[in-house]
């Protein structure tokens, strides 16, 4: 679990965008990076159709599979519950690009590194809130520490129509009737599973199996005498 | 030292050799850069610098040597390519028979192993394996090098195939490389790879039914007709 928690209202939200610029400058990022991404799904019955907008980012997963897949332990889960990337460790593989179930991750291919929201952990260490939060012109962002049952994201999460991502720290109040769209919880991808629980330790124990039938294969030979090659 | 012994047979020419170290060369750089992925403490040993260069280094011979060797096997020794594809496709009961029978021989037991042809049905199936494994690391291999256009879940299936494939093959390669270099009923096999002969004894032993379709017309004599083998014998 994490210490922090988001929640979108996406009743509130007019996607306007001013949440993906306002991260863009907070973070440095070139205009085709974007931590924070917009999924448009249509609602109602012809001719009262509207566009909802559902932003999504980084969820913070409880397990993250970015951070199993991670070859350098770049990307890891910190005290507080944030994933968060060290990129003195991360060598731009894009494992966990291919291992989000969110599609939250982008190679930035002028650093050559691997990019995602982190709750803007900069700020809120200092006690300052997430830069889309901040920005957010319809107050549709909230942020804050889960385990103050006082505090005011704990109050909307307790709230009936709030759905939870399951498995992260994400929470979303979804429009009444919506039932598509939202991001799925957290379940591993499978491949994430047959990656680190199957092929590696199966092929590491077939090349184990081999240098040690190589080894035993020396033993015997020079036990048994063998038969002599001409030398 | 025998008389027999002076005289060998040719088993490559330079140009088989020549694909064969480069691609022996290619697998150990690939699988000591790219495993530093699967490894992770070996990984960490190179740190994320290290990982850099290895990654740099894993595209670099990624994508030239298959080239190279293709090119070799395909441009300055076509028919002997023929021979050995011919060769490793085609299979009968003494092959089965001869896999049987191996392990007793791998482990120094006395054993009568059928008569084989150029390729024993063990180098038949290094060489399958290193064929068909070799085509799945260079297709999976440029799927990763331009994985932006592919969906993470194809890519999901490449990382599996790919790391699959490479701890298939090393696991192969070990016991390929002992068998050349350290096992005493088939080291001589080496020299046909390096002088490309082996000793007559070794044709005959190893390669019965190869040994009779070539052994007059592939005869050299050490000491006489082939130069470089002086050294060798010295
Ligand atoms: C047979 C020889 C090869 C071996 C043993 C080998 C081994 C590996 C291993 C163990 C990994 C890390 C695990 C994984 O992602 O699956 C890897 C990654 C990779 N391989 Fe190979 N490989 C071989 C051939 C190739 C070829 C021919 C190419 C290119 C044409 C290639 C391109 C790559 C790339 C792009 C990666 C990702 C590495 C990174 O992002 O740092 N590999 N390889």
């Amino acid at each position: 679990m994490s210490k922090y928690a988001m929640l979108i209202d996406v009743n509130e939200c007019i996607g306007c965008y001013a949440c993906r610029v306002a991260c863009q400058t907070t973070n440095d990022l070139p205009s085709d990076i974007s931590r924070i991404k917009f999924m448009e799904k249509e609602k109602g019955t012809f001719p009262e159709t509207e566009i909802v907008v559902l932003p999504t980012q980084c969820m913070h997963c409880d397990e993250p599979a970015c951070v199993d897949v991670c070859p350098t332990g770049a990307s890891f889960k910190n005290e507080d519950g944030l994933v968060l990337i060290d990129y003195d460790k991360c060598i731009g593989c894009k494992y966990c690009i291919t291992a989000c179930p969110y599609d939250a991750r982008t190679f930035n291919t002028s650093t050559g590194k691997v990019d995602k929201c982190n709750f803007c952990a900069p700020r809120v260490q200092r006690g300052m809130q997430p830069a889309c939060v901040e920005a957010c012109v319809n107050d549709a962002r909230f942020f804050g520490e889960v385990d103050d049952s006082n505090s005011p994201i704990s109050k909307l999460i307790a709230e009936a129509d709030t759905a939870k991502v399951g498995g992260t720290s994400f929470y979303y109040k979804l429009p009444e009737g919506w039932d598509e769209s939202l991001p799925e919880d957290a379940i591993k991808p499978a491949y994430v599973k047959n990656l680190t629980e199957r092929v590696h330790p199966a092929g590491k124990a077939l090349l184990g199996l081999s240098a040690g039938a190589v080894a035993a294969s020396y033993v015997m030979t020079r036990v048994n005498g063998g038969h002599e090659d001409e030398e | 030292m025998s008389k027999k012994g002076n005289v060998r047979i040719k088993r490559f020419n330079l140009a088989e050799r020549v694909a064969h170290w480069s691609q022996a060369f290619a697998f150990v750089v690939l699988f000591l850069t790219g495993s530093a992925l699967i490894f992770r403490g070996y990984g960490a040993l190179l740190g994320a610098e290290g990982l850099r260069i290895a990654g740099m280094i894993h595209r670099i011979i990624g994508v030239s040597f298959p080239i190279i060797i293709l090119a070799i096997l395909l441009l300055l020794t076509p028919k002997t390519t023929k021979e050995w594809l011919r060769s490793v496709f085609s299979w009968n009961m003494s092959d089965i028979k001869f896999l049987a029978l191996f392990p007793k021989e791998f482990f120094g037991l006395k054993v009568k192993l059928p008569a084989q042809g150029k390729f024993n049905a063990g180098e038949k199936i290094n060489s399958l394996i290193t064929i068909f494994g070799s085509m799945l690391m260079v297709i999976t291999g440029w799927m990763l090098i331009l994985q932006d256009r592919f969906s993470p879940s194809v890519i999901a299936w490449v990382h599996l195939l790919h790391a699959s494939g490479a701890l298939l093959m090393g696991a192969v390669i070990i016991a390929h490389a002992y068998l050349a270099l350290g096992h005493p009923g088939s080291r001589e096999a080496i020299n046909g790879m390096i002088s490309g002969t082996v000793s007559e004894k070794f044709a005959k032993e190893h390669h019965e039914l190869w040994y009779n379709e070539v052994k007059d017309t592939n005869r050299v004599v050490v000491g006489e007709e082939v130069q470089d083998l002086k050294e060798r014998e010295a």
